[in-house]
């Protein structure tokens, strides 16, 4: 998901509109960003 | 053009939409134990640890999803499940996240992002976490268990009550309501797979009814 989709789903969550379904989607978005990020910063070690 | 409003079908029975809620509960604890991983690496990395010339596309992708995660912390916080395991009262470091990342710094943004996560803004104590994880798997595979049991599936029956019944003794309850209401419902729910066993002809069941009976009376405690 790109980051301009990612922030209206965050800002969807924190206004309490969001359904069951997105809030699942949105998790596990945010997982596979976490793992990336940690893929990422493992690679830029010296 | 105009359009004519369609009634609706008296006897049809509104599709209902399945409740995710465990669905949800058992993928944040994914995302804390994932998140566990990252507070421990970034603690670790010092900022004369960090390459300094990272590609640029690299650094992109490191923004962006520092971005991201940060977008995502006020919307854990307006979570129910996530309510009371994330804590809501750190926006300065969110702050200062956000100026870094409009800085360009990456390793000031490390600096304040390693805050936000030390701080315990996607930090959840262990305990807690093997409390609710507990109760979370023990509700999945319940939940499982039932479906499966739903669609005439009765393999593995008695192992999925072993399982399940390991799980609830290892679970802790945050008041003696909730734990007195999640024993009344797994009863009921275990009943009806015990009725429905008895109704299958041609199965060897007495072990099986023999182990639900115990779970059943077990759960009265």
């Amino acid at each position: 998901m790109n980051e301009e989709d990612f922030k209206m789903l965050s800002d969807k969550i924190a206004a309490g509109t969001a359904t069951q379904e997105e809030i699942l989607l949105f998790i596990k978005e945010l997982n596979a960003t976490i793992k990336n990020l940690r893929n990422n910063l493992n690679s830029i070690k010296k | 053009m105009s359009f004519k409003e369609v009634p609706t079908p008296v006897n049809e029975t509104p599709i209902k939409n399945p409740d995710l809620s465990t669905d949800i509960e058992v993928e944040m604890f994914a995302l804390q134990e994932e998140a566990e991983k990252l507070r421990q690496e970034v603690e670790a990395l010092e900022t004369d640890g960090i390459n300094n010339n990272i590609d640029e596309k690299k650094k992109g992708a490191i923004f962006t999803q520092a971005r991201k995660i940060t977008y995502a912390v006020a919307a854990l916080v307006a979570i129910p499940l996530a309510a009371g395991l994330f804590n809501p009262e750190r926006t300065k470091e969110i702050k200062d996240v956000m100026s870094a990342l409009v800085d360009n710094n990456i390793a000031e943004m490390l600096a304040a992002f390693g805050v936000i996560l030390a701080a315990g803004t996607i930090y959840v104590v262990r305990s807690e976490i093997e409390n609710n994880k507990n109760r979370s798997l023990c509700r999945k595979i319940f939940k499982t268990m039932v479906e499966k049991t739903e669609s005439n599936n009765w393999d593995d029956l008695c192992v999925d009550l072993d399982n399940f019944k390991e799980l609830f003794e290892k679970t802790v309850f945050s008041s003696y309501e909730s734990e007195k209401k999640e024993r009344k419902y797994f009863q009921d729910e275990l009943s009806a797979v015990k009725e429905k066993l008895e109704a299958q002809p041609d199965l060897d069941k007495a072990d099986t009814i023999l182990k639900l009976n115990t779970l059943i009376s077990s759960l009265n405690h």
